[in-house]
C-alpha cells in the first residue's frame, strides 16, 4: 500500500493540445480513486502519465515519496487494467497471469503459487489452462485483474475496465471490484465517465474537465455540495436541474427570484457576503422536486409533462414550464403527457451558483 | 423462405457463368500442359484440344530428368526459397515495426523512404554493378538479396501491426517487456496471418524467378529451375533433347518442364490459404 501524489502535473500534446493543466491530487494508501470526467476531459491521459506510458510536460508524480516520473513503466510497480482487456491471445489464462512474474525471473514454483492464488480470489481456477477466445467477457476482465494482482503492486490503475461490458456483467464486476479493493486493501486509481462506477466504487472522486480538476471530495459530498455547474451537472442522472434567476436580502435571510418561482434560501451573511447583485442560477436535484409541499418554504412550479420516463422504481418526468425541468417522482402510471403538474421546489436542497463564472455561491 | 426476383437471378446466373469462364481460362492452360506432358509422341504431335490423356508415356519426364542440371537447379530453387524467404520476412517484420510505433521519431520521413523505393529503382546495370563489386556475381548470396524487403511487403507489415490494439503493447511494457521482447514474443505470433501471406509472396518470388539468375550466375550448377525453364521454352535447349529422345515433339518436352517446375509451388499453396486469406484482408484495410 502505498501513497500516490501528483503535483502540478501538466500534459502538452505535439500539436499543442493542453490534454492536462497544472494538476495536483492525492492519494492516500490503500484509498480508491476515481477520476471522472466526459471524454477528453484528460482523465486517461492522467492514469498513462502515471504508468508511464506518456511523459510528463511538467509536474512531478510521486510513489510513496519517490519521483517515477522518470522511470520507465516497468520499475514504477504498478499494475494497469485496461478497457479492453489488453490480453495476449496467443496465451492461456495461466501464461497471461504469470507473463509479468516470467520476465522478472521469478522461481517457477512461486509464480505457480502466485498465480493460483490470483486465481482463487477471482474465481478463474477452472480456466488456466484457456485461452482468452474461450472467455466471456467478464471472465476475460477478471483475467486482466488477475494480470495486476499477482505482481502484488504499490499502485493499481484501472483505465474504464467495465466499458465494455454489457448492462449486467458491469454491475457484477463493479461489486467484485469493491470485494477485490476491500480484501486487498490496495492504493486503486480508477478511470470512468460512468458516474454510478464513480460513485459507487470510489472512497474519494476527482471530477475532470477540459484538463483540469473541479473538485475532489467524497461521492456524497460532490453529489450534495458541487463546487461548480459542472460538477453538478455531470454528477447525477438524471442531471441538476438549473434555473436563472437573482438573490434578493431580506431582514435576516435571502429570497432566490426567478420567473419560475420564489423561495426563501437559509444563507449564513458571512457566506456571501455583500455579493448578492450578480445573476445566479439554482441548482435543484430531480429528487428535490416534489409532488406535494415538504416543507413551509417550498415553493411551487406548475408545467406541461412533455416525457415520462418509467424506471420501474420510480420515474422521470420531464416538465415544460418556461424552461425544462426533470423530477424523479415514485412509480405509478398516473402521469400522461401533456398533463398539467405541479412540482414543488425544497427548500432545504438548493445549490446556487454564479451565473457568469459558474462556481457555487455556497454550500450547504 | 424470401423470394428472389428474377433480376436477381438473372444477375446471379450470368455472374456464376462468367466466375465459371474465367476459372476455366486459368485452370485449362495448366490442364493442357499435364495431358501433353503424359500424352504419347503420336498424340501430342497431333495437337488440338485436350481434356484427358489419350494414352499414359512418361517420354517426356525422362528426357527433361535427363537434362544436366535439372536436379541441381531445383535443389538450389529450393535452398533459395527455404533461406530467403524466412529472412526476408524476419527482415521485412523488423521494418515495418518501428513505422508502426507512433513514437519513433520521423516516422513518416522514414516511411516515404520505403514508398520511394515501390516506385523507383537504381535500373538494371547500376545494380549490375554493384553486385559485381561486392562480389555478388556467380555466387548464390545474390538469391538471398532479390527483394530481400519489399516496400508492399513492409507496408501490409505495418498496416497490421498498427491493427494491433495499443493498450496490449502498454500492458506489456507495463509487465516489464522490452521492445525486442515484445516484437518477438507478442507481435510476431500475433501476425502469423500477415507473416504467412507474405511468406507466400516471397515464395512464389523466389520460386518464380529466373532472371538474376541469367544475367548473374555464370556457372550452370548455380541456376534455379525456373532458369532451366526458361533455356528449355525460349532458348530452344529441347532440340539436344530430341538429338536423344527421337520424334518427341517439343510442346512434350516444354510440357513437362513447366509442370515440373509449376507442381512444388502448388503443394505449399493449399497449407497456406487459410492464413493467405485472412492475412491480406487485415493488412491491407485499416479498421
Amino acid at each position: 500500500m502505498s501513497d500516490l501524489i501528483l503535483k502540478n502535473v501538466s500534459k502538452v500534446f505535439n500539436n499543442n493540445v493542453t490534454a492536462v493543466r497544472d494538476f495536483n491530487l492525492e492519494v492516500q494508501s490503500g484509498e480508491f480513486m476515481v477520476l471522472v470526467g466526459p471524454s477528453g476531459c484528460g482523465k486517461s491521459t492522467t492514469l498513462a502519465m502515471i504508468a508511464g506510458l506518456e511523459d510528463l510536460t511538467s509536474g512531478e508524480i510521486l510513489i510513496d515519496d519517490t519521483a517515477v516520473n522518470t522511470l520507465p513503466p516497468k520499475d514504477r510497480d504498478i499494475a494497469m487494467v485496461f478497457q479492453n482487456y489488453a490480453l495476449y491471445p496467443h496465451m492461456t489464462v495461466y501464461d497471461n497471469m504469470s507473463f509479468s512474474l516470467k520476465l522478472r525471473h521469478w522461481e517457477k514454483s512461486k509464480i505457480d503459487k502466485r498465480v493460483k492464488e490470483a486465481a482463487d480470489i477471482l474465481e478463474m481456477s477452472d480456466y488456466l489452462d484457456r485461452y482468452p477466445k474461450a472467455l466471456s467477457g467478464g471472465q476475460r476482465q477478471r483475467v486482466a485483474l488477475g494480470r495486476a494482482i499477482v505482481r502484488k503492486p504499490k499502485v493499481f490503475l484501472f483505465d474504464e475496465p467495465l466499458s465494455n461490458l454489457d448492462a449486467k456483467m458491469r454491475t457484477v464486476m463493479r461489486l467484485e471490484l469493491k470485494k477485490l479493493h476491500d480484501r486487498l486493501g490496495a492504493t486503486m486509481v480508477y478511470v470512468t465517465h460512468d458516474q454510478t462506477e464513480a460513485m459507487t466504487l470510489g472512497d474519494h472522486i476527482c471530477v475532470m474537465n477540459d484538463g483540469e480538476l473541479q473538485q475532489m471530495d467524497t461521492p456524497l459530498e460532490i453529489y450534495n455540495n458541487p463546487k461548480n455547474i459542472f460538477v453538478g451537472s455531470f454528477i447525477g442522472s438524471p442531471q441538476m436541474n438549473f434555473i436563472d434567476g437573482r438573490l434578493e436580502a431580506n431582514s435576516d435571510n435571502y429570497e432566490f427570484i426567478s420567473e419560475l418561482f420564489s423561495i426563501k434560501i437559509k444563507i449564513n451573511k458571512n457566506t456571501i457576503g455583500d455579493d448578492i447583485t450578480r445573476d445566479v442560477k439554482a441548482g435543484i436535484r430531480p429528487e428535490h422536486l416534489f409532488r406535494k409541499q415538504q416543507g413551509e418554504n417550498d415553493s411551487k412550479i406548475t408545467g406541461q409533462i412533455t416525457i415520462i420516463e418509467p424506471m420501474g422504481s420510480e420515474t422521470f418526468i420531464y416538465v415544460e414550464s418556461q424552461q425544462q425541468l426533470v423530477a424523479r417522482v415514485k412509480a405509478d402510471n398516473t402521469y400522461s403527457n401533456s398533463d398539467e403538474i405541479e412540482l414543488w421546489v425544497d427548500s432545504e436542497h438548493i445549490n446556487l451558483f454564479y451565473a457568469d463564472s459558474g462556481l457555487a455561491i455556497f454550500s450547504k | 423462405m424470401i423470394k428472389e426476383s428474377f433480376g436477381s437471378r438473372l444477375f446471379d446466373a450470368v455472374n456464376i457463368s462468367l466466375l465459371l469462364m474465367l476459372s476455366f481460362t486459368m485452370f485449362y492452360p495448366f490442364l493442357y500442359c499435364l495431358v501433353l506432358s503424359l500424352s504419347s509422341e503420336a498424340y501430342a504431335s497431333q495437337g488440338g484440344f485436350f481434356l484427358y490423356p489419350r494414352s499414359f508415356d512418361l517420354t517426356a519426364y525422362k528426357a527433361v530428368f535427363s537434362k544436366p542440371h535439372l536436379l541441381s537447379g531445383m535443389m538450389n530453387s529450393i535452398m533459395r526459397v527455404l533461406i530467403s524467404v524466412p529472412i526476408s520476412v524476419l527482415l521485412t517484420a523488423l521494418c515495418a515495426y518501428p513505422l508502426s510505433r507512433k513514437e519513433t521519431p520521423y516516422r513518416k520521413t522514414l516511411f516515404l523512404f520505403v514508398l520511394f523505393t515501390m516506385l523507383f529503382s537504381g535500373g538494371m546495370v547500376p545494380v549490375y554493378l554493384l553486385y559485381n563489386n561486392i562480389g555478388l556475381l556467380d555466387n548464390r548470396l545474390v538469391y538471398l538479396v532479390q527483394g530481400l524487403i519489399a516496400a508492399f511487403n513492409v507496408i501490409l507489415v505495418r498496416n497490421y501491426f498498427q491493427n494491433i490494439p495499443e493498450s496490449m503493447h502498454q500492458a506489456a511494457m507495463i509487465d516489464g517487456a522490452s521492445e525486442w521482447y515484445i516484437f518477438f514474443r507478442i507481435y510476431l505470433p500475433l501476425s502469423k496471418p500477415i507473416l504467412v501471406t507474405i511468406a507466400m509472396f516471397q515464395t512464389i518470388f523466389h520460386w518464380n524467378a529466373w532472371f538474376d539468375a541469367m544475367i548473374y550466375m555464370t556457372s550452370d550448377k548455380k541456376v534455379v529451375l525456373q532458369a532451366f525453364l526458361q533455356r528449355i521454352v525460349i532458348q530452344q535447349e529441347w532440340q539436344q533433347l530430341r538429338d536423344i529422345y527421337v520424334g518427341l515433339p517439343p510442346e512434350s518436352i516444354k510440357a513437362a518442364t513447366v509442370i515440373i517446375t509449376v507442381v512444388p509451388i502448388l503443394f505449399v499453396f493449399p497449407f497456406v490459404l487459410r492464413h493467405f486469406s485472412k492475412g491480406i484482408m487485415l493488412g491491407g484495410l485499416k479498421e
